[in-house]
């Protein structure tokens, strides 16, 4: 026995140490901070469409965080996934979902949830071939894939665009089987463009030429299209920038939103929204309805336009949970505007961080626009604050599961 | 089978043996060096704040705002600690070397002698490859247990209100190198200690095919190691091969190279065997 003594006392400290480090661990892991949802006002139930991930940060602890998946009204700790799961794993909740319960179609296809467009029977994909393969950044042929969620039969196309180089898809917009897809691209001066094309998937073309360039229809340098988690809407809204100051080197410091405009799939027609004397412009769309609020902060005034004869009939005026919520400010770099204000189902979803010297929460309102009142106004929050932390509470992937109604 | 298990384990606890010196002089080291930090690290810190209030008279607090509380992330993240586990790493690795060439060395080779032991020709492998872990494992542990002494060292120096609120456990799994090195994450720690098994592995199948063929026997482990690093990173470059950055999900790779590393471990063993059994010469 005596001979075995060293090897077995060495291989019993490994075991005792390893084993009580880890058995240690997972005590002192069972403390992670919890989240939960605080209702002011209305009924939680108005956020289950709401699927995003929210990030604990406290800035005593500096690299290490918390991470919950807030997913059909709960929450879950996503920290704890397998290293297997957290490599399939994405922020995008759609992305996950798609994976989940699509995997062959998925695969070869990128995790760029605006590349993705679903509605009840078909899921569409749209992105360019640079997107898949990165070596060939010049390639200018677009991929479509349709999957028909009952059957699994997946359609696949390839075409070209012109009118561009360098594509960048920003949205799809489906209405099967055609569909209406916007890009942004560098024309031959390099200088950049907003083009839309029209495919027909009964008879895909193989290569396809600009119905519209939105940047000389009306004239612009710098376009922003509105946010949108349906893509099934027939109006596509979208704003002109106009620079601002420039600094002491001659580089634009800001951008305004110098004019709304509207793009009708069907018709391929563009027109202007009248602004309003006082406040900022609001324009929100969904199916053949296009809303379009008059921000005064505090309050917006909503009204619905009229594409065809123009007129605008007031609907009323809500009552915002803060000044700010749901209008982010947008950098004029950015393809999109409108990130925190969703029109779903006849319900505005206003989202906002709210940061002040010693918290920091993500917020929300829903608000009914059939009866023009707040049925969810609250905050996500630390169920339990240790005293002298400073945590940070912020959102990834905002998006809104549009099907799930 | 009892009998077989009896001489492995007679062959790994005189492996043992031979390797407690160097391995008692590792964490030895380990342990020097981490006191050295855990005293040094924070005694600067409390230095710095005392020298700025005599020289500034400034407040505690103020003294606290300019140079801010201490963690013990601060004292593990030195080269106190980092140096140690760098030094075990190598010493290992060449330890992986010393454990076959020791038995070539000198007059009379003791490898004729333990080749000629009554006992399957493998079980010598595997008596080193076990050593080789023991030691790994005894410096893990080493590095774990210093951390916990640490952290009691680290809060006695520093007065409570300079030190900042952060665990042992905290610390730990925010610095970077214990992330990888300690069982964190159970997964990641089974994950690179299956990478560097294999890799021993492969190591002690280039010795032997070195021992057993000479000059030959370097360029067959050359191109043997070259080929199980190919093998390894093949699922790396699909994404390529099929033009497309997504064609594999994430999990995928992983379960791919992991079947890679245990065909080349499986293989390894297999050739180890015959070069043991067959071509080995003293």
């Amino acid at each position: 026995m005596t001979k075995y003594s060293k090897l077995i006392s060495i291989v019993a400290l490994c075991l005792i140490i390893l084993f009580g480090f880890s058995i240690y661990q997972a005590q002192a892991q069972s403390g992670a901070p919890e989240i939960e949802l605080v209702t002011e006002e209305g009924d939680s139930a108005e956020l289950d469409l709401l699927h995003t991930v929210a990030n604990i940060y406290d800035y005593a602890s500096y690299n290490r965080s918390t991470s919950y998946e807030f997913k059909n009204g709960e929450f879950e700790n996503i920290d704890n996934q397998s290293v297997i799961q957290r490599m399939d794993y994405t922020f995008s909740s759609a992305i996950n979902r798609y994976i989940e319960d699509y995997r062959s179609f998925m695969r070869g296809k990128t995790r760029v949830t605006d590349h993705f467009t679903e509605t009840d029977d078909y899921l569409l994909y749209t992105a360019m071939q640079s997107d898949v393969n990165w070596r060939q950044y010049e390639d200018n042929t677009l991929s479509i894939s349709v999957l028909d969620k009952e059957t699994g039969e997946e359609q696949a196309h390839e075409t070209l665009l012109t009118g561009g180089s360098y594509h960048t898809v920003i949205a799809a917009y489906v209405d099967y089987p055609s569909i209406t897809i916007v890009t942004q691209a560098a024309d031959e001066n390099l200088d950049t463009d907003w083009l839309i094309y029209s495919v027909d998937l009964t008879d895909p073309e193989e290569e396809l030429t600009p119905v519209i360039n939105l940047g000389l229809s009306v004239e612009s340098d710098n376009i922003q299209f509105s946010s949108s988690q349906t893509k099934t809407e027939r109006f596509i809204p979208f704003r002109s920038l106009l620079a601002g100051k420039t600094d002491e080197y001659g580089q634009v410091m800001d951008h305004t939103a110098s004019a709304y405009y509207v793009y009708d799939t069907q018709t391929q027609a563009v027109k202007e929204i009248p602004s309003f004397e006082e406040g900022q412009t609001v324009v929100l769309s969904e199916a053949e309805t296009i809303l379009v609020g008059n921000d005064l902060g505090e309050e917006i005034q909503w009204n619905e336009w009229t594409f065809d004869d123009e007129s605008l009939t007031e609907l009323g005026t809500t009552e915002m949970a803060t000044p700010t919520i749901g209008r982010i400010q947008v950098d004029y770099y950015n393809r999109t505007f409108n990130q925190g204000l969703h029109l779903v189902d006849h319900h505005i979803y206003a989202y906002e961080d709210d940061y002040s010297e010693d918290r920091s929460r993500p917020l929300f309102q829903v608000i009914d626009i059939d009866s023009m009142s707040t049925t969810f106004s609250g905050y996500f929050a630390l169920k339990e604050t240790p005293e002298g932390s400073q945590v940070e509470l912020s959102i990834y992937e905002y998006s809104l599961d549009h099907l799930q109604q | 089978m009892k009998k077989s298990l009896k001489s492995l384990l007679n062959l790994t606890a005189f492996e043992l043996d031979r390797m407690s010196k160097f391995l008692y002089i590792l964490i030895g080291i380990t342990l020097g060096a981490n006191l050295i930090g855990y005293i040094m690290t924070p005694m600067r810190h409390v230095s710095r704040l005392n020298e700025y209030m005599s020289t500034q008279s400034a407040t505690s607090q103020q003294a606290l705002d300019y140079y801010g509380t201490f963690t013990f992330y601060d004292a593990i993240n030195t080269l106190w600690i980092a140096g140690p586990i760098a030094l075990g790493v190598s010493g290992l690795l060449i330890y992986s070397l010393f454990i076959w060439y020791r038995e070539w060395m000198g007059k009379n080779t003791f490898a004729y002698r333990l080749l000629m032991l009554p006992v399957p020709r493998m079980q010598l492998f595997f008596s080193k490859l076990i050593v080789i872990y023991l030691g790994i494992f005894s410096l893990i542990a080493t590095q774990i247990s210093s951390l916990f002494i640490g952290f009691q060292i680290v809060s006695a120096i520093v007065p409570t209100e300079w030190f900042a609120d952060m665990s042992a456990l905290q610390a730990i799994q925010e610095n970077f190198l214990f992330y990888y090195l300690l069982p964190i994450d159970l997964m990641y720690f089974l994950m690179i200690n299956g990478i560097g098994l294999v890799f021993i592995v492969v190591l002690f199948t280039l010795i032997l095919m070195e021992r057993s063929f000479s000059v030959k026997g370097i360029v067959m482990g050359i191109m043997y190691g070259a080929s199980a690093l190919a093998l390894t990173l093949f699922p790396l470059f699909l994404t390529d091969i099929f033009q497309n950055q997504y064609i594999l999900y994430g999990s995928e790779t992983i379960m791919i190279v992991a079947s890679m590393l245990l065909v080349i471990a499986v293989t390894s063993l297999f050739v180890s065997r015959h070069l043991l059994n067959k071509k080995i010469t003293i």
